[in-house]
C-alpha cells in the first residue's frame, strides 16, 4: 500500500481501517491495480517520478460518511483528494495535485435530490453526470433544459466547481454562475450550506443565491476549502424554437466594429444564445483550428480573390418564432450599413425537438449531453494522429476585436516558437459574456521527452500571455502554481489571501493540497520564497 | 495482437443511478432522444439484460454501431474493414481482453473505476460482448452495414 509523504504507515493504516468502517470496506481502494484507475490518463508526468500518483480511494455513499472520511483523516494529517466524477479529462481527471493523497472518489453519491419545474432548477449530488441528468428529465417529461460541456459523462457538480462551460443561453453557460446553492463538509467534517440554505425551513435555496452577509459560494471553486456534497442549478426552461444565423463581412478592419456590435446585441438581450466569431477566407483543412491572422492588406487580398468572407460572425436565437424572427431582423438591421455584408439563416428548429431531428443539430446548443466531442481525437479532422490524450490552455482575453487579432497573433507564433502542437484552435469562445476565452488543445503522448518538452513550452506560454495580461482561468495540475504565480498584483496578494483562508478553515491542511496553487502551510514553505 | 485492441476515444457515461433506472424502470418518454444506449439491438436474451444495460449505459455512446462515434470511427481506421468498427458486432474478444480495456484504458479512452463498473457489472457486460450476436440482439445486416469495416 502507498502511503502519503509526512503520514507514518501506521498513522495511514489506522486512518484506512476507520475509513472502511464509515464507508464498508469495499469502498475503499488501496490495491495498485485500483488505485491506479484514478491516474491522470492525460497526464504531461505520466510514468515520471513527479506524476500526481494517489496513494488510496475512498468512496462513500453519504454526506456522512464524507464526515466521517473527512473527520479521520483530519485527525491524523491525511491529504483527501475529493472529485466528483473524476472526468475532468484535460485538466488532471481523477489524480491529486500532491502525490500521495486518498482521493475521495464521491460518484457513489448520485442523487438527484429535486428538480423543480416551476422554480426551473435542481439540486444534485456530485455522482449526477449531465447524462444522468438528462435522462432523468427525459423520463420524466420535464420542460427543462441542462446547459451541458462537450463530455456527457462529467459531474455536473464538478464541472461547474472547476468553473466549466457550455453552449446554450447566456444565463446558463457558465456553470458555476449557474448554481444556486452549495452544501459542503469542511475540513473539520462540519457541515456548511451557502446562501439560503443556511436557513433552516428556507424554500428558496435554490432562489436566491445570497443569503446574508458575504456571498461564500466562491470559497469552492477551484478550491481547496471543503467537500462539496450538494448544489443547487437553475434550469432552461425549453424555449419553443432555436435559430442560428451569421452575419458575414468583407474586410479586415471590420472585425473591431462586429465584435463591438455582437456585444450591444448580446448585453441587450437582442440574441441569448452562444455567438462566435470565424473567418471563411482563413478556413483551411481543419475547422477545429483558427488560422494566424495575417495583416491587413494581405486578409483584404484574400477577401477580393477569393470572393470569401473576412469574418463570419454567428449568433443563436431561443425563444417564440416571431420573437426571434423579429430579433434576427433587427440584427440585420445593425449590419445592414457595412459595406457587401450577407446574412444567413442557417438553422431553425421547433422544440420540443423530435427524434428525426438529432441527426441534424448540434447537441450541445440545445443541451443534450454525448460524448461525440471525443471523436476529433479518433481521426475527425484532417490528418491528425491519434495522441493518448489531450490538455488544454484556457487563457481569458479582451472581448474585443484588437484583443481577438492580438491574441491569435501571439498564441499561434508562441505555439510555433516554442514547438506546442495544436489539434483546437480557436481565440474567441464565449461560454462567458463578458469575456473571449481562447482555447488551445494541445496533444498528450505517454512518453517521457515529448512531456518533458511540452512542459517546458506551455511554462513559456503561460509566461507569454502574462506578459500580455492574459490569464488561465483553469489548467492541468502540472501548470497550477505557474499559473497562479502570473496574477501577481501587489505581491501575489490573491494567493496569498488564498493561504490565509486556507489556514482558518484547514489548519491541518488536508484537503485538495495544491490545487490551483494553493498549498497549506506545511507544504508551502520555501515553495514560494 | 489486432485483436487485443477494443478502442480509441473513450467509452463514456455516467453512474449507478442512471444505470438502475435504465435497468428497471421504462425507457424515455421520447424514444430516440437519448444519446446513451444502442438503437440496433434488437431482444437480447433474458440472462443478458444486465450485460447490455452495462453496454449501453457505458460503451455505446462512444462504441455504437455508428460511424460517427468516436471509438466506432478509430476501430474503423484501425482495421480498414477487416474487423467489425462496432464493439458489439465484434465476436473475436473473449472476457479478459474486454476486462483488461475496461480497467486500463487505451489511447483517449481512459480506465473505469469500480465506482462506474463494479466487478459484477464487468462480468455481466464481458458475457454480453462475449455471446452469440444473435443473443445479444444483433441483427445480423447490421454487422455488415452499421459501422462496419469501410
Amino acid at each position: 500500500m502507498r502511503t502519503p509523504p509526512g503520514v507514518s504507515a501506521a498513522t495511514f493504516a489506522d486512518g484506512i481501517a476507520e475509513m472502511k468502517s464509515a464507508v464498508g470496506e469495499e469502498w475503499v481502494f488501496t490495491s495498485d491495480p485500483d488505485v491506479d484507475t484514478y491516474r491522470d490518463f492525460y497526464s504531461v508526468l505520466w510514468g515520471e517520478e513527479d506524476e500526481r500518483i494517489a496513494s488510496a480511494a475512498v468512496a462513500p455513499k453519504n454526506v456522512e460518511e464524507v464526515q466521517a472520511v473527512v473527520r479521520a483523516a483530519n485527525a491524523r494529517g491525511i491529504p483527501l483528494y475529493p472529485v466528483s466524477t473524476g472526468r475532468n479529462l484535460g485538466y488532471g481527471g481523477s489524480a491529486p495535485v500532491y502525490s500521495g493523497s486518498v482521493v475521495l472518489d464521491l460518484k457513489r453519491m448520485d442523487r438527484i435530490i429535486e428538480v423543480n419545474e416551476g422554480n426551473a432548477s435542481c439540486l444534485v449530488e456530485p455522482g449526477v453526470s449531465y447524462f444522468d441528468m438528462y435522462r432523468h428529465l427525459q423520463e420524466t417529461g420535464s420542460k427543462l433544459w441542462i446547459d451541458v460541456p462537450d463530455p456527457g459523462w462529467g459531474s455536473m457538480v464538478g464541472n461547474a466547481l472547476d468553473s466549466g462551460g457550455g453552449y446554450t443561453a447566456a444565463p446558463y453557460r457558465g456553470h458555476f454562475e449557474a448554481q444556486c446553492g452549495i452544501e459542503a463538509v469542511m475540513a473539520d467534517g462540519e457541515l456548511f450550506r451557502t446562501g439560503m440554505g443556511a436557513l433552516p425551513g428556507s424554500e428558496t435555496w435554490q432562489q436566491y443565491k445570497m443569503g446574508i452577509g458575504p456571498c461564500l459560494d466562491g470559497l469552492f471553486r477551484q478550491s481547496t476549502l471543503g467537500v462539496v456534497t450538494k448544489m443547487g442549478f437553475w434550469l432552461f426552461p425549453q424555449p419553443e424554437a432555436y435559430m442560428s444565423c451569421s452575419v458575414e463581412l468583407q474586410r479586415f478592419e471590420d472585425i473591431e466594429p462586429l465584435v463591438d456590435l455582437f456585444n450591444e446585441l448580446e448585453y441587450g438581450n437582442i440574441f441569448n444564445g452562444m455567438p462566435s466569431i470565424g473567418s471563411p477566407v482563413l478556413a483551411s483543412g481543419n475547422p477545429l483550428i483558427f488560422a494566424e491572422i495575417p495583416e491587413p492588406e494581405e486578409m483584404n487580398r484574400r477577401v477580393r480573390e477569393t470572393g470569401l468572407a473576412a469574418w463570419r460572425g454567428s449568433m443563436v436565437f431561443y425563444g417564440p418564432e416571431k420573437v426571434i424572427r423579429a430579433q434576427w431582423d433587427y440584427v440585420q438591421e445593425r449590419f445592414a450599413h457595412f459595406e457587401g455584408v450577407k446574412f444567413k439563416e442557417n438553422q431553425f428548429v421547433k422544440l420540443p425537438l423530435r427524434p428525426e431531428d438529432m441527426e441534424k443539430i448540434q447537441k450541445n446548443r440545445f443541451g443534450i449531453p454525448s460524448m461525440e466531442i471525443f471523436s476529433v481525437g479518433s481521426r475527425g479532422f484532417g490528418d491528425f494522429n491519434p495522441s493518448d490524450g489531450h490538455i488544454w490552455f484556457s487563457a481569458i482575453i479582451p472581448r474585443s476585436g484588437k484583443g481577438f487579432v492580438k491574441a491569435n497573433r501571439v498564441m499561434r507564433q508562441a505555439c510555433a516558437e516554442h514547438d506546442v502542437p495544436l489539434f483546437m484552435f480557436s481565440p474567441a469562445v464565449t461560454c462567458w459574456t463578458r469575456s473571449f476565452v481562447l482555447f488551445a488543445a494541445v496533444p498528450v503522448y505517454k512518453d517521457k521527452e515529448k512531456n518533458r518538452r511540452l512542459r517546458e513550452s506551455v511554462l513559456k506560454v503561460i509566461q507569454i500571455c502574462a506578459e500580455h495580461g492574459w490569464g488561465e482561468y483553469r489548467c492541468p495540475p502540472a501548470f497550477q502554481d505557474a499559473v497562479m504565480d502570473a496574477y501577481s498584483f501587489n505581491n501575489n496578494m490573491l494567493r496569498r489571501v488564498n493561504e490565509k483562508i486556507k489556514d482558518a478553515l484547514d489548519p491541518n491542511g488536508i484537503l485538495s493540497a495544491g490545487r490551483y496553487g494553493v498549498w497549506p502551510k506545511h507544504l508551502r514553505d520555501g515553495r514560494h520564497a | 495482437m489486432k485483436a487485443a485492441y477494443i478502442a480509441l476515444g473513450a467509452l463514456a457515461l455516467a453512474g449507478a443511478y442512471a444505470l438502475q433506472a435504465q435497468t428497471q424502470t421504462a425507457p424515455a418518454k421520447t424514444p430516440g432522444m437519448m444519446t446513451q444506449g444502442d438503437p440496433t439491438l434488437g431482444k437480447t436474451s433474458p440472462q443478458l439484460a444486465e450485460g447490455r444495460a452495462v453496454y449501453e449505459h457505458w460503451c455505446a455512446p462512444c462504441h455504437a454501431p455508428d460511424p460517427k462515434l468516436a471509438g466506432t470511427s478509430a476501430l474503423r481506421v484501425k482495421y480498414e474493414g477487416e474487423l467489425p468498427a462496432a464493439l458489439v458486432h465484434r465476436d473475436d474478444m473473449d472476457k479478459d481482453t474486454i476486462a483488461y480495456f475496461v480497467r486500463n484504458g487505451v489511447a483517449w479512452m481512459a480506465p473505469f473505476r469500480k465506482t462506474e463498473i463494479s466487478d459484477a457489472q464487468l462480468d455481466q457486460l464481458t458475457d454480453f460482448l462475449t455471446a452469440p450476436l444473435a443473443q445479444r440482439g444483433v441483427n445480423p445486416d447490421d454487422v455488415k452495414t452499421k459501422g462496419a469495416g469501410k
